[in-house]
C-alpha cells in the first residue's frame, strides 16, 4: 500500500516538473510556432493561386507556353523540397550572386514547389469536369474566358478540395525541413532546447503542437468541402 | 422577327448547302443540304451513328463541318473557298452567330455549381449584357413556362432527369435563339418521364418556336413536326411531311427502318 | 470579388517579401577577399549552429550565448568591426562559408586533417581531448581491447570519429562504429540500450553529463588531444591571422582566461600553430 502510494507521489513530481519546464520552453517555441505559421501561410497564399497560371498552361495547345510549364512541374515535383532549399540557398549566391535571406529563400522555394503540385492537381480537377459542360457554354456564346472562370473553375475547385487538404496539410509538416537552411522555425528551436537541455520534452511539445495545427486544418477543410457539397442531390 | 431586314432568302432560319463531315477516313456528313424556314418545326430521324447528332451540332460549330455552306438568318457562319478551304468567321463573330441558337443536349448538361434560376440567367447576363434584375425576370417567366416555377432557388443535382431536361430548354429559350436545336432530349429520361419533356416542346411548337429536333419518338415526331427528315449512311435519304414519311415511305431502307422502330 | 482580394493580396505579400530582400545590403563587394573584404563591410559573419551548447545556443530567452560567443564578441572588439552571428545548419557549414553567407565558422570546430586541406584555420584556441563514455552500471572500458564487443556511437564527421580512425586499433572496432547527425541521436541511443558508449570531444561531453540526471561514466583511457579551430575560407589565411592576433591579445590581458572560467570552470584556452 505504501509502496503504491509512494509510486503515484513520484509520478505527480515528476509531472509536476516537467510541467515547469514545459513552461520555460513555452516562449521560445512560440516564437519558432510564429515562424512556422508564417512560412505556411505565406505559402499557401501565394501557391494556391500561382498554380491555375500553369495548370493552364500546361495544357495549352501553344508549344512555347505548355513545354515550359510543363518542365517547371516536372522539376519541382521531380526533386527532393530539400535539394531545391539547398539550391536556392547556396548555388543562387554562388552562380549568380542573389543572396537571399533564409526565410525570403524558404517561402520563395515553397511557393514554387507548391504552385507544382496544386497546378498537377488543378490539371487532373479541369480534366475530371464533363465534355458536356464546354459543349453547353458554347452553345450558349460563352467565350472562353467565361467559361474557363464561370464554368470550369468554380466546379473544378469542389472536386479538387480534398487533395488540396491533403497537400496542405504536407504542407504543415514540410515547414519543418527549412532548418535545414538554418531558418528558425518550430522543429529548430526545439532541437536547440534539447541540445541544449539534453531533455527531449522539446520535441514531444513540438509534436503536440503539430497535432493542434493539422487537427485544426482538418476541420477547416471538412467545413469547406461540406460547404462545396451542397449542391449535391440529397 | 427581324428576319425581314435581311436582304436574301428571309424566310429561312437555317440554310445548309452541301455538307461534307469527314473524321479521318470516316464521313459523317455525305454532302447533306438542309434548310428550316421560320417557325417550322423539323424533326430528324433515322438509325444510330446515321449522322443526325452530327448534323445538328454543325449548326452552332459544336463541329466544324470539312467542306461545304451554313447560313444562319442569312448571315454566313461557315463556307468553302475556290481552293475547298472551310472559313469560319472571326472568334467573337462567330460566337454571336452561334448564340443564335439555343441547344438542348441528350444528358441536360446543366451546369451543377448554379441554381436554377442561375443556369438560366448567366448566359444573358454575360453575353447579352442584360441586365442581372431584368435576366432573372425573364428567367422566372421561362420557369412558369416550363412548370418549374418551384425550382427556382434548387440546384440541378436534387432534381429528377425530367425537371432536368425542362431547364435546359428554358436556359436555352433564355437566349431568345432564332432556332432550337434538340439533340435526342429525351433518350436519356426514364420512359415514364419523357412526357413532361415532350409536352413542353409540344407548347413551343404551338408558340410557333423554329427547331430542329433529332429524336427517336417516332409518335412525337409525327405528331409535333411540320417536317420529318430520315437520315442514313451520312445522308438524307428521304423528307417530307410526316403524313407521307409515316405512312407512304418511298424508299426501302426508310420501311425498314420504320419496321423496325414501330413493331 | 472574393478573386480580386485574393490576388491582391497575393501581390502585397509578393512585394513584401521583394521588399525584404531589396533592403538587405548585398553583403560587401565580393570582388574583395580576406580581411579587405571584412574590414570593407564593418563586419565579420560568424557562422554558427546555434543549438550547440555549450560553445553558441540560444538560453531560454532565445539569447545566443556560449564559450565561442563570448570569445568572437572580444575578438571583434580587438579588430574594431561588428560581429555578426548567422545560424547554420552544421552539415551545410562549408557551403555557406564558400557561399560567402558566412566568413568564419566559430563553432567549437576540431581542427581536424581534413578541415585543415579544406579551410584556412586560425591556430588552435582549446584544448580538448576525445574522451570515452559508458552507461553507469553497464560495460565499462578499460583498455582499448574492449572496444571490440562494444556498440559505439558517435557524431558523423565529428573529430571524435577522426580520431578514432587514425587509430592504431580501428580495424578491431570499426565495425561496431554507428554515425548520427548530432550527440543528442547517441545519447538517446545509449540510454535507449542499443550503444554501450560513446565517443565524444571532454568539453562537449562534459556538458551534456551535467545534464544527465543518470550521468554517464568518462572511461580512463582516451584517444587523445583534440584542438578546436575557427574555420575561415580557403586561401584567405590574413583574416585567420588577424584573428590570432586578437585572441593572443585576449590572452595576454586574461580576458579568455575569464571566459574559459566561466563556462568551464578551468582555463583550456590556448594559441598553438600546427607544427609543434
Amino acid at each position: 500500500m505504501e509502496q503504491v502510494y509512494q509510486f503515484f507521489i513520484n509520478l505527480f513530481n515528476a509531472l509536476a516538473a516537467e510541467l515547469q519546464y514545459a513552461k520555460v520552453l513555452m516562449p521560445s517555441l512560440m516564437q519558432g510556432l510564429i515562424v512556422t505559421l508564417k512560412i505556411f501561410i505565406l505559402t499557401l497564399v501565394m501557391s494556391l493561386p500561382l498554380g491555375l497560371p500553369f495548370a493552364l498552361g500546361s495544357n495549352s495547345r501553344r508549344v512555347i507556353i505548355r513545354i515550359p510549364c510543363r518542365v517547371y512541374i516536372w522539376l519541382f515535383r521531380g526533386t527532393p523540397l530539400m535539394l531545391q532549399l539547398f539550391f536556392f540557398y547556396f548555388f543562387l549566391p554562388i552562380v549568380t550572386g542573389i543572396k537571399l535571406d533564409g526565410f525570403t529563400t524558404a517561402v520563395f522555394t515553397f511557393v514554387l514547389n507548391y504552385a507544382a503540385y496544386f497546378a498537377e492537381i488543378y490539371r487532373g480537377g479541369i480534366e475530371s469536369i464533363d465534355r458536356g459542360q464546354y459543349e453547353a457554354a458554347q452553345s450558349l456564346g460563352l467565350s472562353r474566358t467565361q467559361t474557363l472562370f464561370g464554368i470550369i473553375i468554380p466546379q473544378m475547385i469542389k472536386r479538387v478540395l480534398p487533395p488540396i487538404s491533403n497537400e496542405t496539410i504536407t504542407l504543415v509538416k514540410d515547414t519543418a525541413l527549412v532548418s535545414v537552411i538554418a531558418v528558425g522555425e518550430l522543429i529548430r528551436v526545439a532541437r536547440g532546447a534539447v541540445n541544449r537541455d539534453v531533455k527531449v520534452t522539446a520535441f514531444v511539445i513540438a509534436a503536440i503542437i503539430y497535432l493542434i495545427l493539422t487537427f485544426v486544418l482538418t476541420l477547416l477543410s471538412n467545413h469547406l468541402e461540406k460547404r462545396f457539397s451542397r449542391h449535391e442531390a440529397q | 422577327m427581324g428576319a425581314e431586314n435581311t436582304v436574301n432568302n428571309n424566310e429561312y432560319v437555317l440554310q445548309m448547302h452541301n455538307i461534307v463531315k469527314e473524321f479521318g477516313e470516316l464521313k459523317a456528313l455525305d454532302d447533306v443540304s438542309l434548310s428550316v424556314k421560320q417557325g417550322e418545326t423539323v424533326a430528324i430521324i433515322g438509325p444510330s451513328g446515321s449522322g443526325k447528332s452530327t448534323l445538328l451540332r454543325c449548326v452552332n460549330r459544336l463541329v466544324t463541318i470539312s467542306s461545304g455552306q451554313i447560313l444562319l438568318s442569312g448571315e454566313e457562319l461557315a463556307r468553302t473557298d475556290s481552293q475547298g478551304r472551310v472559313i469560319y468567321p472571326p472568334e467573337s463573330k462567330m460566337r454571336k452567330l452561334c448564340a443564335n441558337t439555343g441547344m438542348v443536349f441528350q444528358h441536360f448538361n446543366l451546369f451543377p455549381h448554379m441554381n436554377c434560376l442561375q443556369n438560366i440567367s448567366y448566359a444573358p447576363i454575360k453575353v447579352k449584357g442584360v441586365e442581372p434584375a431584368k435576366a432573372r425576370e425573364r428567367a422566372r417567366e421561362l420557369l412558369k413556362l416550363v412548370g418549374l416555377s418551384d425550382k427556382e432557388k434548387v440546384y440541378p443535382g436534387q432534381i429528377s432527369g425530367g425537371q432536368k431536361q425542362r431547364i435546359a430548354i428554358a436556359r436555352g429559350l433564355a437566349m431568345e435563339p432564332q432556332i432550337m436545336l434538340f439533340d435526342e432530349p429525351t433518350s436519356a429520361l426514364d420512359p415514364e418521364i419523357t412526357g413532361e419533356v415532350l409536352a413542353v416542346i409540344r407548347r413551343l411548337a404551338e408558340q410557333k418556336t423554329t427547331m430542329l429536333i433529332v429524336t427517336h419518338e417516332m409518335g412525337f415526331a409525327r405528331e409535333v413536326a411540320d417536317r420529318v427528315v430520315f437520315m442514313d449512311n451520312g445522308m438524307i435519304i428521304e423528307e417530307g411531311p410526316p403524313e407521307q414519311i409515316f405512312n407512304n415511305p418511298k424508299c426501302e431502307r426508310l420501311q425498314s427502318f420504320l419496321s423496325a422502330v414501330l413493331s | 470579388m472574393k478573386k480580386i482580394l485574393s490576388l491582391a493580396l497575393a501581390l502585397v505579400l509578393a512585394g513584401t517579401i521583394a521588399g525584404c530582400t531589396n533592403s538587405k545590403p548585398s553583403g560587401g563587394d565580393s570582388a574583395l577577399s580576406g580581411w579587405e573584404f571584412v574590414e570593407d563591410k564593418g563586419e565579420l559573419i560568424v557562422g554558427l549552429d546555434d543549438t550547440f551548447a555549450p560553445m553558441g545556443f540560444r538560453d531560454e530567452s532565445d539569447n545566443l550565448v556560449g564559450f565561442d560567443i563570448d570569445l568572437a564578441t572580444k575578438v571583434g572588439e580587438k579588430l574594431g568591426v561588428d560581429i555578426k552571428f548567422q545560424p547554420i545548419d552544421w552539415n551545410s557549414k562549408e557551403l555557406e562559408l564558400s557561399s560567402k553567407r558566412i566568413d568564419c565558422i566559430w563553432n567549437g570546430m576540431s581542427a581536424t586533417e581534413s578541415r585543415q586541406k579544406e579551410m584556412s584555420l586560425t591556430k588552435k584556441y582549446l584544448n580538448n581531448r576525445i574522451v570515452i563514455m559508458t552507461i553507469d552500471g553497464g560495460k565499462a572500458v578499460t583498455s582499448k581491447d574492449d572496444l571490440k564487443d562494444m556498440k559505439i556511437g558517435t557524431q558523423e564527421g565529428s573529430s571524435a570519429l577522426e580520431t578514432m580512425i587514425k587509430d592504431d586499433d580501428y580495424d578491431s572496432f570499426k565495425d561496431n562504429i554507428s554515425e548520427f547527425p548530432t550527440y543528442d541521436e547517441v545519447i538517446l541511443d545509449m540510454q535507449a540500450g542499443r550503444l554501450d558508449c560513446m565517443v565524444v570531444d571532454e568539453v562537449l561531453g562534459e556538458y551534456k553529463n551535467s545534464k544527465l540526471t543518470e550521468k554517464f561514466i568518462v572511461s580512463e583511457i582516451n584517444f587523445g588531444d583534440d584542438f578546436y579551430a575557427i574555420g575561415c575560407r580557403k586561401g584567405e589565411t590574413d583574416l585567420a591571422d588577424k584573428i590570432n592576433e586578437a585572441i593572443a591579445t585576449l590572452i595576454e590581458e586574461g580576458t579568455a582566461e575569464e571566459i574559459s572560467n566561466k563556462w568551464f570552470g578551468k582555463n583550456i584556452v590556448i594559441l598553438e600553430g600546427y607544427d609543434q
